[in-house]
């Protein structure tokens, strides 16, 4: 479950159908998957998540394995809506 | 003699310090872009005060590219890098023109720019140490394929919330560099 909730993240991040988001979708390998798309997963992951991603999660998000496993300990139905954080990202051209 | 590159789409020239001050000053009045660049934010800069904070560029051991589209004059961004004795670079870009965010300029001026330090000076080790929260950044050595080597703890300040913040270094190693492309070939 948590996997196709990854490939469903990634597949909004670059705009394309879920199907075409493999359990292998990676940087470098997946059209769309750009710097702007990316910035849009980090943001819907921190959306899902409920909190700012430790800089440890950020650096290490690659591959749709990346995001399933930043994804996986928050996987629960039965838990409770938590606060959403304020955005505080930066966007920058470097 | 100015150093010039090409890649696919783009040109890169280098350019010494008044040209580099007259081609992006009017990235200045941009505050993601001054603030992504360390450059402080709600800052009205005079030409002058722009000019005074760029480094005197003399392609021997400071570097700065201009970024042009081909085919245009006009300059889109900056590849930067200074070269220490040792033979590490530093490296800095600016994409000051937003339209072309996100259209994989980057990855294709820093490829051309590590062929060139690589080739041509004496850099053994290209460097970054971009904000963990500037994700397009992150994005793009991460898609170079350079290695993570460490996150530096709050090390700078956010420009829009002035918190502490981490950076990440990341870094490209020449024999490493020259495998990849390699086998990209």
């Amino acid at each position: 479950m948590s996997t196709r909730r990854a490939r469903e993240l990634i597949a909004d991040a670059v705009g394309r159908s879920i199907d075409t988001i493999g359990d292998d979708a990676a940087i470098g390998v997946t059209e769309g998957w750009d710097s702007l798309a990316h910035m849009r997963l980090v943001e819907a992951l921190e959306e899902a998540l409920g909190r700012p991603l430790e800089s440890r999660e950020v650096i290490s998000l690659r591959s749709t394995r990346d995001v399933t496993a930043v994804l996986r300990p928050s996987i629960s139905p039965a838990e409770p809506a938590k606060p959403k954080p304020a955005t505080d990202r930066t966007r920058g051209p470097c | 003699m100015a150093i010039h590159l090409e890649t696919e789409r783009f040109t890169l020239d280098s350019m010494r310090r008044l040209e580099a001050a007259r081609q992006t000053f009017a990235f200045s009045k941009d505050q993601e872009y001054t603030g992504s660049m360390g450059l402080g934010r709600n800052r009205t800069w005079t030409f002058y005060g722009w000019y005074k904070q760029l480094k005197k560029y003399n392609d021997r051991k400071k570097f700065c590219f201009g970024i042009r589209p081909k085919g245009s004059h006009k300059v889109i961004g900056v590849e930067l890098a200074e070269l220490t004795a040792g033979g590490i670079a530093v490296l800095t870009v600016g994409v000051g023109d937003k339209a072309w965010w996100g259209k994989g300029v980057v990855q294709e001026t820093r490829t051309a720019l590590l062929d060139y330090l690589f080739a041509h000076t004496n850099c053994r080790r290209a460097w970054g140490t971009p904000s963990v929260r500037n994700f397009p950044s992150v994005f793009n050595y991460q898609a170079l394929g350079f290695t993570s080597e460490g996150i530096l703890r709050e090390h700078g300040l956010d420009w829009r919330s002035g918190k502490p913040t981490d950076h990440v270094s990341f870094a490209m190693l020449k024999e490493d560099w020259l495998a990849r492309r390699q086998g990209k070939a």
